[in-house]
């Protein structure tokens, strides 16, 4: 199982070469961000839990279902995840390109990225403000103040991922031969945002029967 | 034979750089480890002030209803979280992995640093609640909503908002230590160091920390929704209520919902803190014994079968909340399973004293200590665990006796052992062993003496959580008089702890100079070229390991004790 492999190995025999211990060093940043992304994975599970449990009480109300629903015009929301995609994929490019010292789309990708993941924080503080004008504060109604806090909670994390994305920029300044271990590193991390943005999304706008048939699935009711 | 690696060793130089902005990990321990101990003698004091209500009702003015909450819920809070958690996970995790390991430091030495920096805001923030219009907060250490956020309750303004947030920034601290520990034990470990040949300390910490990486979480979840639901009026956990005749602006929460995800850090969290225990007793047991551990193997899956199991129970502290019977019977029947590996432990210990050459040094003392308050403690576990006994137990003393004995008294034994058995290889000297001894039978005794008592108290029914006990039938004087007695032993037992730290301070200065293996043990920590360890832990050469950590009175050699980088020359092709 590939999930158990960090368990059977034998870190030292990582180590020997100084290139070796470099490569080393990246095997455990590697080894340290797949566990904090672990770590946050649980923090957004139980945020769902609680967010499926709190969908079967009587006051609930959908985010999305009629056209004076809160989240019923997507479009900035669509808009958004497209941000985050583009982010995503030029990150990618920075990566594969950092294999091949293709130092062009490198740097292009990575300066790309942290733009693009500023504009989708910008673009959910907009939505924010959109919601506030509209009077759908964050007490309106309880799935609304799971909106707030899915979509605060995802932006704080991918303001996390800027200073990283801060630290690989530094990288790329000053030539540091470690660019490349940076920019993998950030790849890593934001296509994880991306993936975690499309569930809470998913999950934001669906049907309440939607919620309704996951609770009975997994006997979270009771 | 040693393994040559070039390793950057970055020397810091300045006061500033080596003390206070160190990146070193022990460093970083003895920061933690300074901090928690500082932090638990506010806690310490405050269960003094609550005894003395508790033994002497109306004595003390200044103790009023408001007060006496106040002061058992930051008693609590500081002593499962603050203190216990805190140090065994960031002070002796911290000194002991990359030591015990064969590391020259954690892996990401600057996260560690920002750890405990993180860990003392916490602190500040949650001590500063002291200083707030209405005070700290006195909602019980478990913070059950609604109560814990309405008017009426003390420190409702500010206090819980303070706490709360110091909450998160906690859990923050722990999340960045805990990815440091666990990625260190997987990645960093010397040559020859397999997982099944790590010192029990180790395995006990590491599981600790993936239990606290996976449920802190959930206090983050529900601290994060219980400050909205205070602050911008939100009804996660907010039912429809009256509060003082009117109509609070909350409907529809579920109270239960907050509990559901409390516990579900909650009971995780009693073997955050037992787990490390576990491990360090392991070893204190076997260095101080000479014999090796029985069953390691056996040990080590019961470290992790304890830790996955610690998942699956955390409602047992929710039977009176109501729900449906059959999740009673569920967490029920797992609460007793749990109890196997648990019990698997205790044999092990007693069978690796049996027949040992057991040395009743301090460290030993605390450890065998532990061994019977742990005991005890498991044992109304076990009454609590079923449904049936806990509804009427549920709310008496006879809880508070259950969890101070298993969770708080034991737990701290350890410590105190641990302390005692690697202060020589933290400050190079020995602590005093008469001081030592009187500190050792002064707590052991005195705790046995508070929270034996209070099983009875919670027999008759003496109900737990209340200011004071005055116009109740069903209570006999007799209890007023053993309550009294009560307080007067854990104000003896406060006052002993100041041998403890005037211990701690002498030595430092006075104690007898320890060598670089005072008691003669296997495992790395004792096997560095200076003692305390210099900054990158071992000079030039990584130790490599050869053995496992107990080679204790091995046949057909002249010491009775093998150190793990040990290489036996009659032996071919070992390792």
């Amino acid at each position: 199982m590939n999930f158990l492999t960090p368990l059977m190995e034998k870190p030292w025999e990582q180590a020997g070469s100084p290139q070796q211990q470099d490569l080393g060093r990246e095997h455990t940043r590697k080894a340290g961000l797949r566990l904090l992304l672990a770590v946050v994975s649980v923090l957004f599970a139980l945020f769902i839990v609680a967010f499926l449990m709190r969908s079967q009480y009587p006051d609930w109300q959908p985010l999305a279902e009629t056209s004076n629903n809160p989240l019923f015009n997507k479009s900035i929301l669509w808009l958004n995840s497209l941000y985050l995609l583009a982010a995503s994929i030029c990150l990618q490019v920075a990566k594969a390109n950092a294999r091949r010292q293709n130092r062009l789309f490198l740097r292009f990708g990575l300066i790309l990225a942290g733009l693009f993941s500023a504009a989708f924080v910008t673009g959910q503080l907009m939505f924010w403000q959109q919601l506030y004008q509209q009077g759908f504060v964050v007490n309106a109604n309880p799935a609304l103040s799971f909106f707030y806090i899915f979509t605060g909670l995802h932006a704080v994390h991918v303001g996390i991922g800027l200073l990283a994305w801060l630290g690989a920029l530094a990288a790329m300044l000053r030539n540091s031969p470690k660019l490349s271990q940076y920019v993998d590193l950030c790849a890593t991390y934001w296509h994880f945002l991306f993936g975690l943005w499309l569930v809470l999304f998913a999950l934001l706008v669906s049907k309440p029967e939607t919620y309704n048939a996951i609770v009975e699935f997994c006997g979270l009711g009771a | 034979m040693e393994q040559e690696v070039d390793h950057e060793m970055h020397e810091p130089s300045s006061f500033f750089t080596k003390y206070v902005w160190s990146q070193d990990h022990k460093v970083i321990a003895i920061q933690y480890s300074v901090i928690a101990i500082l932090v638990g003698i506010v806690a310490l004091v405050l269960s003094g002030l609550m005894r003395l209500q508790l033994g002497f009702p109306g004595s003390f003015d200044f103790i009023d209803p408001s007060a006496y909450y106040q002061f058992v819920t930051m008693h609590g809070m500081i002593m499962v979280i603050y203190l216990l958690t805190a140090i065994f996970l960031g002070g002796f995790g911290n000194y002991l992995i990359p030591l015990m390991v064969g590391a020259r430091d954690m892996v990401f030495p600057f996260v560690n640093m920002l750890s405990v920096w993180f860990y003392l805001l916490a602190v500040i923030v949650l001590l500063s609640s002291f200083f707030v219009p209405g005070g700290p907060t006195g909602a019980g250490w478990t913070l059950y909503p609604p109560q814990a956020i309405l008017p009426g309750t003390p420190g409702s303004d500010w206090g819980i908002i303070l706490m709360l947030v110091s909450l998160a920034i906690f859990i923050v601290a722990a999340t960045m230590g805990g990815l440091n520990y666990v990625t260190t034990v997987l990645q960093a470990r010397t040559k020859g160091m397999t997982l099944m040949r790590m010192p029990l300390t180790v395995w006990g910490i590491f599981m600790a920390t993936v239990l606290a990486l996976l449920a802190f979480p959930a206090l983050f979840v529900s601290a994060l929704m219980m400050l909205f639901d205070k602050t911008l009026g939100t009804s996660f956990f907010m039912p429809a209520i009256l509060s003082m005749g009117q109509q609070l602006d909350h409907e529809g929460g579920s109270p239960i919902l907050f509990q559901h995800l409390f516990w579900f850090f909650g009971h995780p969290e009693v073997y955050i803190v037992a787990l490390p225990a576990f491990g360090i007793v392991s070893d204190l047991i076997s260095v101080h014994a000479r014999k090796n551990i029985f069953g390691y193997r056996l040990m080590v899956w019961a470290i992790i079968m304890i830790g996955v199991m610690s998942f699956v129970v955390w409602a047992h502290h929710m039977y009176i909340s109501g729900m449906n019977p059959y999740f009673g019977y569920f967490f029920a029947t797992t609460t007793l399973i749990i109890a196997v590996p648990t019990a698997i432990k205790v044999y092990n210990w007693v069978l690796t004293l049996w027949h040992g050459n057991i040395h009743l040094t301090v460290p030993m003392l605390f450890a065998l200590g532990f061994v019977s308050t742990f005991t005890i403690g498991g044992l109304t576990g076990l009454f609590l665990g079923n449904v049936v006994v806990d509804l009427p137990l549920s709310d008496t003393y006879f809880v508070v006796a259950h969890f101070h004995m298993v969770m708080g008294v034991s737990p701290i034994l350890v410590v105190f052992g641990g302390i005692y058995h690697w202060y020589p290889k933290m400050s190079g000297k020995m602590l005093h062993t008469g001081l030592g001894k009187l500190h050792f039978w002064g707590t052991f005794l005195g705790t046995y003496m508070i929270y034996f008592p209070m099983h009875y108290l919670g027999v008759l029914g003496v109900p737990r959580r209340y200011f004071a006990y005055e116009n109740y039938d069903f209570i006999p004087d007799s209890a007023k008089d053993l309550n009294a007695m009560i307080s007067v032993m854990a104000i003896f037992v406060a006052l002993v702890q100041l041998i403890f730290l005037f211990n701690l301070v002498w030595s430092l200065f006075k104690g007898k100079p320890a060598g670089d293996n005072p008691w003669e043990a296997t495992s790395l920590e004792w096997q560095t070229e200076t003692t305390p360890p210099g900054h990158g832990n071992w000079g030039k050469h990584i130790p490599i390991c050869h053995r496992w950590a107990y080679d204790y009175s091995v046949p057909g050699y002249e010491q009775d004790f093998l150190p793990q980088n040990f290489v036996d020359h009659k032996k071919v092709g070992e390792l």
